[in-house]
């Protein structure tokens, strides 16, 4: 999986973008931006959309920026694909009332913030601020900000629930280096597709930070054991969260 | 605040609020939500377990200036502006910087209403 530290070559890309008329070029030159596609596509998850049709998304706007981008304008491609992926991730969310996870008061609110958008996007030619939502559907800031951030921002499912149905705890910062917070985030819904056992451990080393050593206590198991159902359950999530 | 996923949410819902209170665009706002994501985000996957993010709405209210740092050691590293969330930094948000922060080094960056000028 792609970790934080992404990195495309910049080089590559410049040398690429100068033969884009030739079609190989141009197909390399969309394979090689391929990772700030799926980037940005990760960054518009848990707002009811399925991750392909994101990535898919992303994907035209990367195509669109890489046929569109003009070098004469001084910029380089990556910033201007990123604006133009965006774009086409926001346009796509703007067109759609996404039916996702909300508290049901701010789930009625919705309709009427989504209509209220709606009509002074039209009215405006632009997106709309959210004191002008508030005018427009007589809400408060205050509720229209809710709605637009519940609607916005909808967390994945929680990863205790599909741990263990239990209580909320603390998010891991890292584990061992394996897994930072953002793919963990990735794998919560990668997490409810392994094996009861190891979803278990996993929850117990990763997530409660217990050492090898506590998790064997507590499930059972040799520590030579737990490490190895360990190593199966990273791979497998790896090979789920992949994009 | 301490650096995990759950911070990583009041984060975006402060980002969204300062936002809105700069009268930027619901676009403008996603655009702040993403780039303030990507910053705590580059300092989270560096390891860091606390995180300092300030947001200051511009005087004419039409921009917000993110800061967002983190007192651990050997940060930030050599290679972050190569990284592919700087790129989307730079794309999304003005003004994107590496620099002193109150503490310790910071990434900022700016955003404004498209056309409506940088900070007052």
């Amino acid at each position: 999986m792609s970790g934080p530290a992404g990195h495309i070559d910049e080089q590559q890309v410049a040398e690429l973008l100068q033969r884009r008329a030739d079609a190989d070029a141009r197909d390399a030159l969309v394979q090689v931006c391929q990772p700030l596609a799926h980037r940005l596509a990760r960054r518009f998850r848990g707002r009811g959309e399925a991750s392909e049709d994101l990535v898919q998304i992303a994907m035209v706007g990367l195509v669109k920026a890489i046929d569109n981008f003009d070098p004469a304008r001084g910029r380089s491609l990556l910033p201007y694909a990123t604006a133009i992926i965006a774009g086409e991730l926001k346009h796509h969310f703007r067109d759609r009332a996404a039916a996702v996870r909300t508290p049901r008061r701010v789930r009625a609110r919705q309709a009427e913030v989504l209509q209220a958008i709606e009509r002074l996007s039209q009215r405006l030619g632009r997106s709309p601020t959210i004191a002008e939502i508030a005018g427009e559907a007589q809400l408060t800031e205050e509720a229209v900000l809710e709605a637009y951030t519940a609607s916005r921002f909808s967390s994945p499912a929680s990863i205790e629930e599909l741990a263990t149905g239990g209580a909320p705890v603390a998010a891991p910062v890292h584990d061992d280096g394996f897994l930072f917070v953002e793919d963990w985030m990735t794998v919560a819904p990668a997490l409810a597709e392994l094996p009861e056992r190891e979803r278990q451990i996993i929850y117990l080393r990763f997530y409660r930070e217990l050492n090898q050593k506590q998790v064997a206590a507590a499930m059972g198991l040799s520590q030579a054991h737990v490490s190895r159902l360990i190593s199966q359950a990273l791979r497998r999530l790896r090979g789920m969260a992949v994009t | 605040m301490p650096a995990d996923a759950a911070a990583l949410a009041v984060v975006r819902t402060v980002a969204a609020a300062a936002g809105a209170r700069a009268s930027l665009t619901l676009d403008d706002l996603d655009d702040l939500t993403i780039a303030t994501e990507e910053a705590v985000l580059a300092l989270i996957g560096f390891g860091a377990t606390e995180v300092e993010v300030r947001a200051e709405i511009g005087l004419a209210r039409v921009a917000v200036a993110v800061s967002c740092e983190s007192p651990q050691a050997g940060w930030p590293p050599d290679d972050l502006t190569d990284g592919l969330a700087w790129k989307v930094l730079t794309g999304l948000a003005s003004e994107v910087r590496l620099g002193p922060g109150g503490a310790a080094p910071a990434i900022s960056f700016t955003k404004g209403r498209i056309g409506d000028g940088a900070l007052a």
